[in-house]
């Protein structure tokens, strides 16, 4: 094995560990339950921000309703069980569909337009749904939202300890990083990359532009699809506010803040976004205007974000390194 | 029917305040082809400047009014300045999203989450055949029609009017007419604001103000430029009211759960079939 | 159907218009097989349009273009690129956050075939894909001349380097007919020949017939075997270059009355 192999199969190795000990540590410490809670919240965000990685930060396509089929999730894997008892697993493929569904309805016509009309659109669907979620009370529960959403349950483990949300979704982030990855390194992601780099040569270039461009819109709504599958249960309370263009404009700066277009941006962004305000207590009534002056600033003079950042330093480190074995 | 002419009259009011912002945001698209989703930010932040002002030092509405508006010009002059000059033009509109959550927040800030309820001396009523209204709503109607005027006759008749409706047809007509580019970008964004800050100052009184406030009608100033045709002032302003009469109408009919769907719905409408409006170029 | 087999692309009557303006206006020509044929005219003449009218970028207003004897005129621009069609862009168009390697390899996207259960579950296919897609753009990139900076990220190239790297993605594209616009644009004197050597080199050993706009009127002069002139949308006439150069129309709109061009 060489040295390289050998220290990624090291790197996943620590990697795994540390997800297997990060939720047992947690349950010893004071307040788990609030710690469980917040971990939660932060791995739904990495989920739906991967999805949305995928079609606003790797093909490009400012979306601004990825939240609408995040809501669409939420509410059909509800519903389901609510009304009509489904098993919560067939709900929360149901629900992933759904968003899929919803994804193409926004998506093909929207996708036909081009750069910020295509943003401004897309703002449109996404209030239509609002709307549509506040004022469809027989279906959604209007502005009281639906209440007393079940627990899940798997094979008899009850959920009832936070733990077990934990560790279903650090499962659920891992699948969701590693199919993200191995869509952008493959001939599909290429393409995406291709049309953001360069619309019209990736056109001339072979590549089915309008089909591309669905595909990574209707993938991106499938993860937000079950991201909300898995949100509603954790939080056993849905409303339309969960769903606003201000956790849009949320969602859209942990991923710029994090790093569009990188990997392990969106997990850091949603970290950032969750856990900054715990740490800074004293600068809490601040943190969201913080947030917004940093996403200005990032996407003026630092483009990659914070793990744009981290690998421009590692570059920078490797260069160096490498260097200085020369001169010995 | 006896409240359809009070429903148009609404509508007109609405329209009035939506001709205001969707004239800043058309220029600003023209110039910068920037789609500015905090434009109407700076009319919130006015509205809460011209309350306090009246509140904490000068009680005169009307000196209120011209404190607030300049206060908010020389605000998007200095954004303009400062932040996206700096900016890449494909993300400008990124940014701007940016810069509601920044604007939201500091509103949030100084004055808090509450809605405030912000009254002004005009009070007495107007009446004009079958509709009564209050003086302050005559008069946001008055000045509108003024500065649409004003605005208008800016662009056929001043210079620098001409030279910036040459450059939203060929962005190297500024350079061409003698006028710097980065001047021409300033104006634009500049008077543009000063506009949404005039609205805020005007409307703000007529509803009670918060923080969010700003959002719906960046949106809805949106909708209808891209109604009346990106870039084209005339059509701005004939959108305006088209788009505040629809809504009031139906809100007042059918039924005000559903109005805001209305502009939404010809929103989609206008870009799957029209994307550039009913009066833009080719 | 074209009457001519020997006839690779053939246009009648192109038409392009924007608005009231016609930026191509009924150009007719034909490239036979294996040709290097080259398009020259002022700045706005058309040169562009055409090729964008020609590849679907653009639609035509009027007219018909046929590749290989199949009318092209209405079909999708990605499927003219399958079938054999490649072009480059004025200004050397690149995937620039791609190395030069993910470049041409995106070049072969349409000669390739995996889809998302292959990259979801890394099936054989995609794996062979990956293998041949790395061998075959390497040796593309060998032909080149850029092997050596395969991992660059094609944002860092130097400007000369970025128009090979152009040429090299429409290249993995496998055409029979590469179109391609101003490659030489913003080069100095001796990268110009690298890329003329090279296109003269890609006919030679890969058999691939040359459709070539530039302003080099040197470079263009010594590379193509018949060139056809554009002015204002039209053609204004066709043949070798030297007839060409003797033509008294070109000499008028490209410098006035009373020059020549030089050789």
């Amino acid at each position: 094995m060489s040295n390289s192999t050998l220290k990624k199969v090291l790197g996943y190795v620590i990697l795994i560990a540390l997800l297997v000990a990060v939720p047992l540590v947690i349950n010893n410490l004071p307040g788990r339950a609030y710690l469980f809670h917040l971990l939660c919240i932060a791995l739904i965000f990495s989920i739906l921000g991967m999805g949305y990685n995928l079609t606003m930060g790797f093909t490009g396509l400012s979306n601004l309703a990825h939240i609408s089929m995040f809501s669409a999730g939420a509410y059909v894997s509800t519903i389901l069980v609510q009304r009509f008892d489904v098993n919560y697993w067939l709900s929360f493929l149901a629900g992933a569909l759904s968003a899929v569904v919803l994804g193409a309805f926004i998506g093909v016509p929207s996708l036909r337009l081009r750069g910020t009309y295509f943003s401004i659109i897309t703002i449109a669907f996404a209030q239509v749904v609002y709307i549509v979620e506040r004022n469809w009370f027989s279906v959604t529960g209007g502005t009281d939202g639906l209440l007393e959403i079940p627990n899940i349950s798997l094979f008899g483990i009850d959920f009832l300890n936070k733990m077990n949300y934990a560790y279903l979704f650090i499962v659920m982030a891992v699948l969701t990083f590693l199919l993200v990855k191995a869509l952008v390194q493959s001939r599909v992601g290429r393409a995406f990359i291709a049309i953001r780099d360069g619309a019209d040569l990736a056109l001339t270039t072979g590549i089915n532009t309008t089909m591309y461009k669905i595909i990574s819109f209707l993938t991106g709504s499938f993860i937000a699809g079950y991201a909300g599958a898995l949100y509603a249960p954790l939080m056993r309370f849905i409303d339309p506010e969960d769903f606003t263009l201000g956790v849009m404009l949320n969602v859209l700066s942990a991923l710029v803040i994090g790093g569009a277009r990188t990997f392990w941006g969106p997990i850091i962004g949603a970290l950032f976004i969750i856990a900054l305000p715990e740490v800074l207590i004293p600068l809490r009534a601040y943190l969201f205007l913080i947030q917004g002056i940093l996403m200005v600033l990032i996407i003026i003079y630092f483009p990659g974000g914070i793990m744009g950042g981290v690998y421009k330093l590692m570059g920078w480190w490797k260069r160096r390194r490498s260097a200085g074995g020369a001169n010995k | 029917m006896d409240l359809l002419p009070q429903f148009i009259m609404n509508g007109i009011i609405q329209g009035s305040n939506y001709a205001l912002l969707a004239m800043g945001l058309s220029m600003t698209y023209s110039i910068m082809r920037m789609v500015n989703f905090a434009h109407a930010q700076l009319y919130m932040i006015s509205a809460y400047l011209c309350y306090s002002v009246m509140k904490y030092w000068i009680s005169n509405y009307l000196v209120a009014i011209v404190l607030a508006t300049i206060a908010g010009a020389i605000l998007g002059w200095l954004i303009e300045r400062i932040v996206l000059r700096r900016a890449q033009r494909q993300n400008l509109f990124v940014i701007s999203l940016g810069l509601v959550i920044v604007a939201q927040e500091v509103a949030f800030i100084i004055w808090e989450g509450f809605a405030i309820n912000f009254s002004t001396p005009l009070t007495g009523l107007v009446s004009f055949g079958p509709v009564t209204l209050t003086q302050q709503k005559a008069l946001v109607i008055v000045v509108a029609i003024v500065v649409e005027l004003a605005v208008l006759m800016f662009f056929r008749l001043s210079r620098f009017g001409k030279a910036m409706v040459a450059t939203s047809a060929n962005e190297d007509a500024a350079q061409l007419m003698g006028i710097n580019a980065h001047t021409m970008s300033s104006a634009a964004f500049t008077i543009g604001t000063l506009l949404a800050a005039l609205a805020g100052s005007l409307v703000g009184p007529l509803f009670s103000l918060t923080p969010g406030m700003g959002t719906p009608l960046s949106i809805t100033a949106l909708i209808v430029i891209i109604f009346g045709g990106i870039g084209s002032i005339g059509g701005a302003i004939i959108g305006a009211y088209t788009i505040g009469i629809l809504q009031s109408v139906y809100a007042g009919l059918a039924s005000p759960e559903w109005s805001t769907l209305v502009g939404f719905v010809i929103l989609i409408i206008m870009l799957s079939f029209r994307p550039r409006g009913l009066f833009g170029r080719e | 159907m074209s009457e001519n087999g020997n006839y690779l692309l053939e246009c009648r009557g192109v038409t392009k218009r924007f608005g009231g303006l016609v930026a191509v206006n009924n150009v007719d020509f034909y490239i036979k097989k294996g040709e290097i044929f080259g398009m020259i005219g002022p700045n706005g003449s058309g040169k562009s349009t055409l090729f964008n009218t020609i590849s679907r970028v653009y639609s035509a207003d009027g007219g018909q273009v046929f590749f290989n004897r199949e009318d092209i005129t209405h079909v999708p621009p990605y499927a003219i690129t399958v079938k054999g069609l490649g072009r480059t862009y004025q200004g050397s168009k690149v995937f620039p956050s791609l190395s030069v390697l993910e470049n041409v390899i995106v070049g072969r996207h349409c000669r390739t075939r995996s889809f998302l259960q292959d990259a979801i579950f890394r099936t054989p296919r995609l794996r062979r894909e990956e293998k041949e897609g790395r061998e075959k753009a390497l040796r593309i990139l060998e032909l080149v001349g850029l092997a050596d900076r395969k991992d660059t990220r094609v944002a860092d190239l130097p400007y000369g380097l970025r128009s090979i790297a152009g040429i090299a993605i429409a290249l993995a594209t496998e055409p029979k007919l590469l179109m391609t616009d101003e490659p030489a644009a913003g080069l100095n004197p001796k990268e110009t020949l690298t890329v003329m050597d090279l296109l003269r080199k890609m006919r030679a050993e890969m058999g691939i017939t040359i459709f070539l706009i530039e302003h080099n009127m040197r470079a263009i002069m010594n590379t193509a075997e018949r060139i056809m002139v554009l002015n204002y949308g039209s053609k204004i006439c066709e043949g070798t270059p030297r007839e060409v150069s003797a033509d008294e129309q070109v000499c008028t709109a490209y410098l006035g009355r009373g020059y020549r061009i030089q050789g």
